[in-house]
């Protein structure tokens, strides 16, 4: 009996990686992708090595994009007969609706609300109150934040310098992301736009 | 005590020989003393586990290179098929059973490789949300195979993990994971109890004390209420435990742990400043949510209840009137009880807070100053009178931290520090010749294995 329950606990711990794994696996595989703009600066995780910090521009949700149940929250929270009852450091969960330009691939935000729309492409995520205003949101976080490299190569990122471009130009990096039935989004990928901007302290040099 | 046990049992045929007992008294002696008991390989276990933690941390640093080159299903199938290995070496050392100590290595290493596992996928797929849920599945992994082995390494690991867990939530997300402490609780001091290992119960008790602090502190001013509960939770816990015979090492480890705690935190409260500045932030500018106040609410009422079965028992065996009773659970239920006075009685009141408040402060400061004087005369008395060296020296250590503490924040003047520093000197000076003088009155009690060695 001892043994087969230790084969069991052998077995969780099996099912916990391959669940983790299967999962984003299979949104990288079925699920529909787009590009997120971002900008990139390198960190180093004591477990993971490298990585590259990733700001998109859709962490930031101005008010006029809120939904309806999203704008009561925030003024729920903004109003002090009752704001109490929200800490400032919980989180709340967001549904972003994405609009894609067909051509470019590029996404950006259509709404977000607190529950997931009926249809299109939407991204969960997650962000403080202490980053809820009544004019915009900040810092939303899409759990695609932190994208791993090989150790060595987190300068090239925060330079914003691919190989083959000049020494000074910086190109625009986007992220190619899987985004899942429930708005579990996973990255798959990086490309740098055509499209640089030469610094102008670097070009003087 | 074991040790001492080994050592007469090989003095026996050297004494029955110098005709210092009979024949008869030696083997009355061997039959009464068992002999030395099967101990665990100690060696293999301490050498193969942390060799296995050791290994455990290499094939993560190792993956965290993150090769450009190895497809990420490649990378899957290392860690996964490590995974594997690792547990059926387990299985089948186990059901050998040849070494326990190996096997358990074994297992410990296939549950350094599953964390390895956690922080890979989260890699290769870049997941970066919340961070600390790893610690906290990591270590309900080990709890799965310290329950189940049952394994002390794994309930080590496992204590360490949640109370990183804790902390990772508390700094990185500034939030309080109320769960930590009772996953401590019930996960690893539970097991070392039942397996009886003070190894496990020493850092449970410690990674509990961590979980406590960061779990339950949602605000500042409640800082002293969680410690000095905790601390009463250890005290009542070491109290209960020290009728176990199975167990007798249960009660120092949790009393140490306990005292540790405490001492400290009743030294700050001696600070008159330090007391009305933590009463001041204990007041919430508003009504604090359900989920920050319920868990303090139940752990008063656990540390109440708790500390009432403590008292009954002592009542009905007749022991509440021991020096010992006094000084590990009375005195730290005296300041907890303050605390807590202090802490509510301004806002039952009527009248300003303002008011009340430094009332309250100077209430507490005195109470937690004659406590602590309790405590070093309590230790120089007991340590004098039975000619214990350990409290004697702990009772004086106290004494000169109190007197230099309040020598900068009670006295103005430089004829009463003047006359403190000589009182303090002098009465060192008697402790020393008290102590002197009841030792060598005390009769010599002498180890007969090595004559002139105390005892």
């Amino acid at each position: 009996m001892r043994g087969k329950l230790i084969l069991i606990a052998v077995l969780v711990q099996v099912l916990i990686l391959g669940w983790m794994a299967g999962e984003r696996e299979w949104i990288v595989r079925t699920a529909p992708t787009v590009w997120l703009r971002t900008a990139p600066v390198d960190p180093r995780d004591l477990f993971r090595g490298d990585y590259v910090t990733l700001g998109y521009e859709i962490s930031t949700i101005p008010a006029a994009k809120f939904g309806p149940a999203l704008k009561q929250l925030i003024a729920e929270q903004d109003d002090k007969a009752v704001g109490y009852r929200h800490s400032y450091e919980c989180e709340i969960v967001l549904y972003v609706t994405l609009k894609v330009d067909p051509a470019t691939g590029l996404a950006s935000v259509a709404f977000a609300d607190l529950t997931p729309p009926a249809a299109g492409v939407f991204i969960k995520g997650r962000v403080r109150r202490y980053n809820q205003t009544a004019t915009a949101i900040t810092r939303v976080s899409y759990g695609i934040d932190a994208y791993y490299i090989q150790q060595g190569r987190g300068s090239e990122f925060e330079r914003r310098n691919p190989a083959g471009l000049a020494d000074g130009t910086q190109a625009p990096m986007e992220m190619r992301v899987a985004i899942g039935h429930n708005g579990t989004a996973v990255l798959t990928g990086h490309r740098w736009r055509s499209l640089g901007m030469t610094s102008q302290n670097e070009a003087e040099h | 005590m074991a040790k001492h046990e080994h050592r007469i049992l090989e003095k026996l045929d050297e004494w029955t020989a110098a005709g210092l007992i009979s024949s008869a008294q030696a083997a009355a002696i061997r039959a009464r003393e068992p002999g030395p008991k099967s101990t665990p390989p100690w060696g293999i276990m301490i050498f193969a586990g942390s060799g296995a933690v050791v290994l455990g941390m290499g094939v993560i640093l190792l993956f965290a290179y993150n090769w450009d080159q190895m497809h990420k299903f490649g990378k899957l199938a290392i860690i996964f098929t490590a995974l594997a290995a690792a547990h059926t070496t387990g299985i089948i050392l186990r059901s050998k059973n040849l070494t326990p100590g190996f096997a358990d290595a074994a297992f410990l290493l296939g549950t350094m490789i599953f964390g390895a596992g956690i922080w890979l996928v989260a890699q290769i797929y870049h997941i970066s949300a919340h961070y600390p849920n790893a610690f906290v599945v990591w270590a309900i992994g080990a709890l799965l195979f310290a329950w189940l082995l049952p394994s002390v390494a794994q309930g080590l690991l496992a204590a360490v993990l949640i109370a990183t867990w804790a902390c990772c939530e508390a700094v990185s997300y500034d939030s309080h994971p109320v769960a930590a402490p009772l996953l401590v609780l019930v996960g690893s001091g539970w097991l070392a109890w039942r397996m009886r290992s003070p190894v496990l119960l020493a850092v449970a008790a410690v990674s509990f004390v961590v979980s406590m602090g960061v779990g339950l502190v949602f605000h500042a001013g409640c800082v002293m209420v969680v410690l000095l509960g905790t601390t009463l939770m250890l005290e009542s816990a070491a109290w209960l435990a020290r009728d176990c015979a199975s167990f007798p090492a249960a009660t120092r480890i949790l009393h140490i742990t306990g005292i540790i705690l405490y001492l400290p935190v009743l030294f700050i409260l001696t600070f008159h400043d330090a007391a009305k500045d933590l009463l001041r932030n204990s007041y919430w500018s508003d009504q604090p949510p359900p989920h920050e106040w319920l868990p303090l609410v139940v752990l008063i009422l656990a540390v109440m209840g708790l500390f009432a079965g403590v008292w009954y028992r002592a009542v009905t065996e007749q022991r509440f009137n021991t020096q010992k009773f006094r000084s590990h659970l009375l005195a730290p239920a005296l300041i907890f009880t303050t605390y807590l006075i202090a802490w509510w009685a301004p806002l039952l009141s009527d009248t300003a807070l303002s008011i009340h408040q430094p009332n309250a402060a100077t209430m507490l400061c005195a109470a937690a100053n004659a406590l602590f004087i309790y405590h070093i005369l309590g230790n120089l008395w007991t340590g004098c009178r039975n000619s214990r060296l350990r409290q004697v020296v702990g009772g004086s250590l106290l004494l000169a931290v109190w007197i230099f503490a309040r020598f900068a924040d009670l006295f103005d003047s430089l004829l009463v520090r003047g006359t403190m520093f000589m009182v303090m000197g002098a009465g060192l000076f008697a402790v020393a010749v008290i102590y002197q003088r009841n030792k060598s009155h005390l009769p010599a009690v002498t180890n007969p294995l090595n004559p002139g060695k105390e005892d």
